[in-house]
């Protein structure tokens, strides 16, 4: 296997475009990575879609990504559709290296898009909750919400984790998406403001989760000698991984857990090495979960990070500086490849005003999707390490 | 008749004696719920067997929900509930607890079996539920 770089990567401001088709979305990011990896795109040796819920919600089924690359202007080479819930468009990324990694394509492009807005919120939530096992944990009632809510319940319970600091987390994604141009939710609140908001399901309150949104992110794939034309910082892939549920056995080990694992060895550094994060907090306060199943911390120290701003884009280790799926958004199969945008920006010093500094040379990207047998469908991990 | 609305999560001699249906894997000794046709840790199906999971267990977590799905009611009240005799973490709806104090993480909990037309004349739908063992009403 070779090594594999991030040449160029974008997406864009993710929100509600009630007159922009799932192609119209996707034209922009497509062409800004192109522009931004210097590569001439007849060159893209194979191209993969990652889309969760546009059948659904569009009609359009079975061949979506040909849909959007032909309004993009690529065609003949394979184009491969990819659906894995929230984390479709990760699982197109890893694909995309795969391809590269492989010998098998010297460039490769990774596609995410979402339009979950449409005339009708109860079919766009309807769509959503789709991402499950409609035979089973489906005809038990399961609302998604609510499996966060007992995780964060459990888990506060047990090391004395209050609401005022998991109102904090969304107050810190908040802080970052008002400092973000690409961000839904531009706008900051107070911890107060968190918890007096609308409950959803205790202790999750409405400005803990996500925005119902559209978008699209894209991404190029290429070995060492592309990354040296490209002209900017080059982003190695040191690890990109894709795990599934267990069949969990009360305490055993979380899919998170494991995947994370893997990822770090595969990439040879320890949890402690990461100096920035894009995590998936499909709720704000399951990031202090998060934390802790992916060894950012001892487990039940993750009040602490809170507590003493270390993940705030100025602290020791800034998480979620794009704003997170609280404030950034969260369509769906946009997310995995914007997550890594934010991580590719920061190492570049491309990041605006939410810029860390130094700038960042080791950091990874997680996002999960989708729930079956208690445990999340599946999870996409990658390390980054900029040269 | 009737018809559980999961497949092989219920099963009894009547439907008003339903029990909970899991497997067990005689090599591993893992039980799973609903009852599959093979032991996905040992990878086969020489070893599986249906068994009956007790109808009892003790609360591991729950959340009271004020949203629902389409068609169930609101609160929404939902657990993970851990089976006795070293069965397995199952998810359930909560029903008949009176007052929502008497949902407790520990607390011992029972199988509840509720009936519902299936829409095919003669045969109805069964699903399982779990209420707390101990549910009384709040004295005014
Ligand atoms: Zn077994």
């Amino acid at each position: 296997m070779r090594d594999t770089y991030i040449l160029g990567i974008s997406m864009n401001r993710f929100g509600k475009y009630p007159d922009s088709s799932m192609p119209e979305l996707s034209y922009g990011p497509i062409w800004e990575a192109i522009r931004d990896s210097k590569i001439d795109p007849h060159d893209i040796d194979i191209s993969f879609v990652g889309n969760a819920y546009g059948g659904l919600i569009t009609g359009q089924e079975s061949m979506r990504g040909q849909t959007i690359l032909r309004e993009a202007g690529i065609f003949m080479k394979p184009i491969i559709n990819v659906e894995n819930a929230c984390a479709s468009g990760s699982t197109a990324f890893y694909l995309a290296h795969q391809a590269v990694a492989s010998g098998q394509a010297k460039l490769a492009l990774a596609v995410g898009v979402e339009k979950l807005f449409c005339d009708n919120t109860g079919k766009s939530l309807q769509a959503l909750s789709t991402s499950s096992d409609l035979e089973i944990e489906g005809k038990m009632g399961i609302v998604f919400a609510g499996i966060y809510a007992m995780r964060l319940r459990t888990h506060a319970a047990k090391y004395g984790i209050t609401t005022e600091q998991m109102a904090m987390v969304a107050v810190k994604n908040h802080d970052h998406g008002a400092l973000n141009q690409h961000a839904q939710h531009r706008k900051r609140f107070t911890m107060e403001e968190v918890l007096a908001s609308r409950s959803i399901v205790d202790p999750i309150t409405l400005l803990m989760t996500c925005p119902l949104g559209d978008g699209a992110s894209a991404c190029l794939i290429g070995d060492a000698e592309s990354a040296r034309q490209m002209g900017k910082r080059p982003v190695r892939i040191s690890s990109t991984v894709l795990g599934s549920f267990g069949y969990s056995w009360h305490d055993s080990e979380s899919v998170t857990t494991r995947v994370a694992k893997q990822a770090y060895h595969e990439a040879g550094i320890a949890p402690g090495d990461i100096q920035i994060a894009e995590l998936h907090d499909a709720v704000a306060p399951i990031e202090l979960f998060l934390y802790e199943e992916l060894g950012l911390c001892e487990p039940g120290k993750s009040k602490d990070l809170i507590d003493n701003r270390d993940v705030w884009f100025d602290g020791r280790l800034p998480i979620n500086t794009s704003g997170g799926l609280t404030a950034k958004g969260h369509p769906a199969g946009a997310t995995g490849i914007a997550q890594l945008a934010e991580v590719v920006w920061q190492m570049r010093g491309e990041a605006g005003e939410r810029q860390v500094h130094p700038y960042p040379d080791i950091g990874m990207a997680e996002n999960g999707g989708g729930n079956v047998a208690g445990e999340t469908a599946a999870v996409a991990m990658h390390v980054l390490i900029a040269e | 008749m009737w018809k559980p609305k999961i497949a092989r999560s219920l099963a009894g001699p009547d439907i008003d004696s339903l029990h909970l249906m899991g497997s067990r894997c005689g090599t591993c000794g893992k039980k799973y719920f609903p009852a599959r046709k093979n032991c996905p840790h040992c990878m086969t199906e020489d070893t599986i067997m249906d068994v009956a999971l007790s109808d009892a267990g003790k609360l591991h977590s729950f959340v009271v929900c004020g949203i629902a799905p389409p068609g169930y009611e609101v609160p929404h009240v939902q657990g993970y509930i851990d089976l006795d005799d070293g069965g397995p973490r199952i998810f359930s709806l909560l029903t008949d607890y009176n007052d929502e104090k008497n949902l407790k993480v520990g607390c011992a909990m029972k199988l509840t079996v509720i009936r519902k037309e299936s829409g095919t004349a003669g045969v109805e739908t069964v699903e399982y539920r779990f209420a707390p063992v101990e549910s009384k009403k709040e004295t005014a």
